[in-house]
């Protein structure tokens, strides 16, 4: 078998959380999510600081926008600062449709910018649409 | 030489006096009455001839008297001809003590080398009486009145203006009228008065302005003026009416704060309520879907309640936010021909005219001053209503406009179920359906929305009585500049 695909997800609402690793669980392909609750978890995360020494560098990131201490944007730009993780697709998935959180992402390097619909078969069809593109249709670095 | 006659045309001067039509008076240089025709004794209550040789005193009020042989003495000694009094208000007095109102009309004449003055009399008694009655109805207006000469001088107070710019009026009558007007403003005034007497008719000062009035110790107070030009005797003069504001400003202030308020209560409810509600609505669906059929029947059924009820939580919600972000998300108002957005909402409304077979009729239309993306919400609303609600016949819907006053008036009209003219104020409320849930959905925020867009845009909106077979909406909006109906 194959080594799995790591992906991290960056979401403060534990509902939207195991929803979102619900949907991926019929995913095609072997995924292997870890969930970071705020801004400053997923950074200490990425840049492996205790207790997150061991963990592999994701092969894609799910970044939500508002979350508590650092936010998804503050994130996004450290990751995009960093060498080791600037390859790194980053998904943003919020619920904000402000026009100007969707240009800042891009601005600030996100590879793209879906919103979570209103309605559970809505939000499993993003994120399998999600799932699918990202891990059967594209190669990842 | 003008007033210089020899001694034989001294006497016939006199009897032209005494057969003058008007009252005149010849009087020497000692103050003693030479000549007093007969219209002028009468005036004074005299017999012919009994004025003669008496001082000319007998015919000034006791208050005056002390002061007049000084100006007397004044006059001889820089003769002309002017009236007396330069403007103030004169009487005579009568042989039995009464006063009349009075001008004279002054002018010297040298006979035998000595100089004598010409008084011309006129009893003004009817004049003063229209001037006192002019004066009472300024007096009686509640609002503060202003009078103004062409000449920018304060001529006529009444009390209520003594009270708003806190002036006694013997201390406004003869000022300019700068001295109510902040000192920041009074250099431009002239020239607005200027423009107001090259068009002079009734209007609002100042259109669109704030203007503030100067009280006697410097504050200033928020006015509205209305300025009415007066032709009388003394020219054109102008009534200012003052009308303080200050109370009406707060109240649209405090108005508009609690507006505001509401509106962003609205914005953080409806916008925060959305976040826990999607949880509910997730969870209960993804109970739904994993668990059904694997309880009971009843298990079923609520879960069933839960989802629907959820389900309309958000539409309500969803709704509510869109209404709210009609004032907060509004954009300025430009001028767009109307039928842009109108083509832009059918476009939106593609399939549903396409799957209903219904046929849009558009009359040429008018540019408006609008917020093109809330006119095509409004149209949407309204046309897609038009649809919505049809009848068993396919659906017809006709949009025009015509002018209406100083705006245009749009029909929206259909040939669907219509609407009882009963329910034509509540379909404007928030949430309020007349139709079951299920025969048309839908939350009920539609016609809300569009009033909220349409008095946004300084119009109204309201549902037409005169289709018999049909609905027809009507609203009117603000023509923008040109009329180029398209």
């Amino acid at each position: 078998m194959n080594d799995p695909i790591h992906v991290l997800l960056v979401e403060d609402n534990p509902g939207d959380a195991d929803l979102t690793r619900d949907s991926l669980a019929d995913s095609k392909v072997r995924l292997e999510v870890a969930v970071a609750v705020d801004g400053a978890e997923a950074l200490a995360y990425l840049h492996r600081e205790p207790p997150f020494q061991s963990v592999p560098v994701p092969d894609l990131i799910l970044l939500d926008l508002n979350l508590p201490k650092l936010d998804g944007r503050q994130v996004l730009a450290e990751i995009r600062k960093s060498e080791r993780l600037r390859k790194v697709p980053v998904v943003i998935l919020t619920s904000s449709e402000a026009e100007t959180d969707i240009v800042r992402s891009y601005e600030l390097g996100a590879n793209c910018y879906v919103t979570k619909p209103v309605g559970l078969a809505a939000f499993q069809a993003i994120v399998r649409s999600v799932d699918h593109f990202w891990f059967t249709v594209v190669k990842l670095p | 030489m003008t007033g210089r006659m020899a001694t034989d045309e001294a006497e016939r001067f006199r009897q032209v006096v005494k057969a003058a039509p008007n009252a005149m008076l010849m009087v020497g240089e000692a103050g003693r009455i030479d000549v007093a025709n007969p219209p002028a004794a009468a005036m004074f209550g005299y017999d012919d001839g009994e004025l003669a040789g008496c001082a000319i005193e007998v015919l000034v009020p006791e208050r005056f008297r002390a002061g007049h042989p000084g100006l007397t003495a004044k006059f001889f000694a820089c003769p002309s001809t002017r009236s007396m009094g330069a403007g103030s208000e004169l009487y005579g007095r009568r042989r039995d003590g009464s006063e009349i109102p009075i001008e004279i009309g002054l002018g010297p004449i040298v006979l035998d080398d000595h100089v004598f003055v010409l008084a011309s009399i006129m009893d003004v008694t009817e004049r003063r009486h229209l001037q006192d009655w002019f004066r009472r109805i300024v007096e009686a207006v509640p609002n503060a009145a202003i009078v103004v000469d062409s000449k920018g001088f304060i001529r006529l107070v009444n009390r209520a203006a003594e009270t708003l710019f806190d002036y006694a009026r013997t201390d406004l009558v003869g000022q300019r009228v700068e001295v109510l007007i902040p000192e920041q403003l009074r250099s431009e005034h002239p020239n607005h008065v200027a423009r107001f007497y090259a068009d002079p008719r009734a209007r609002p000062m100042g259109a669109g302005r704030d203007l503030f009035g100067r009280r006697s110790d410097g504050t200033e107070v928020p006015i509205e003026i209305g300025l009415n030009p007066i032709d009388g005797p003394d020219g054109r003069w102008t009534v200012a009416s003052v009308i303080d504001i200050t109370e009406r400003q707060r109240r649209e202030d405090e108005l508009r704060r609690s507006n505001k308020e509401l509106e962003q209560f609205a914005y953080v409810a409806s916008h925060d309520l959305q976040e826990p509600l999607r949880m509910v609505a997730n969870y209960t669906e993804l109970l739904a879907q994993r668990y059904r059929g694997r309880l009971d029947e009843k298990a079923d059924k609520y879960i069933h309640y839960a989802c629907d009820g959820a389900r309309r939580m958000q539409e309500l919600v969803a709704d509510l936010l869109a209404y709210s972000r009609v004032g907060s998300q509004g954009r300025p108002l430009v001028p767009v021909p109307a039928r842009r957005p109108l083509d832009a909402c059918l476009e939106g409304l593609q399939k549903l005219i396409d799957d209903s077979g219904a046929t849009i009729e558009i009359a040429p239309l008018p540019t408006v001053m609008a917020d093109e993306v809330q006119i095509r919400v409004l149209f949407q609303n309204l046309v897609g209503n038009a649809i919505k609600f049809r009848s068993a016949r396919p659906p017809r819907v006709r949009v025009d406009a015509r002018r209406f006053g100083d705006k245009y008036r749009f029909s929206v009209a259909d040939n669907g179920i219509g609407i009882d003219p009963r329910y034509a104020v509540r379909i404007f409320q928030m949430f309020q359906r007349l139709h079951a849930r299920g025969v048309y959905d839908g939350s009920g925020i539609g016609l809300a929305i569009a009033q909220r867009i349409v008095e946004r845009h300084g119009g109204r909106i309201w549902l037409g009585a005169e289709n018999e077979s049909g609905t027809t909406f009507h609203f009117t909006l603000v023509p923008g500049g040109e009329p180029g109906w398209q």
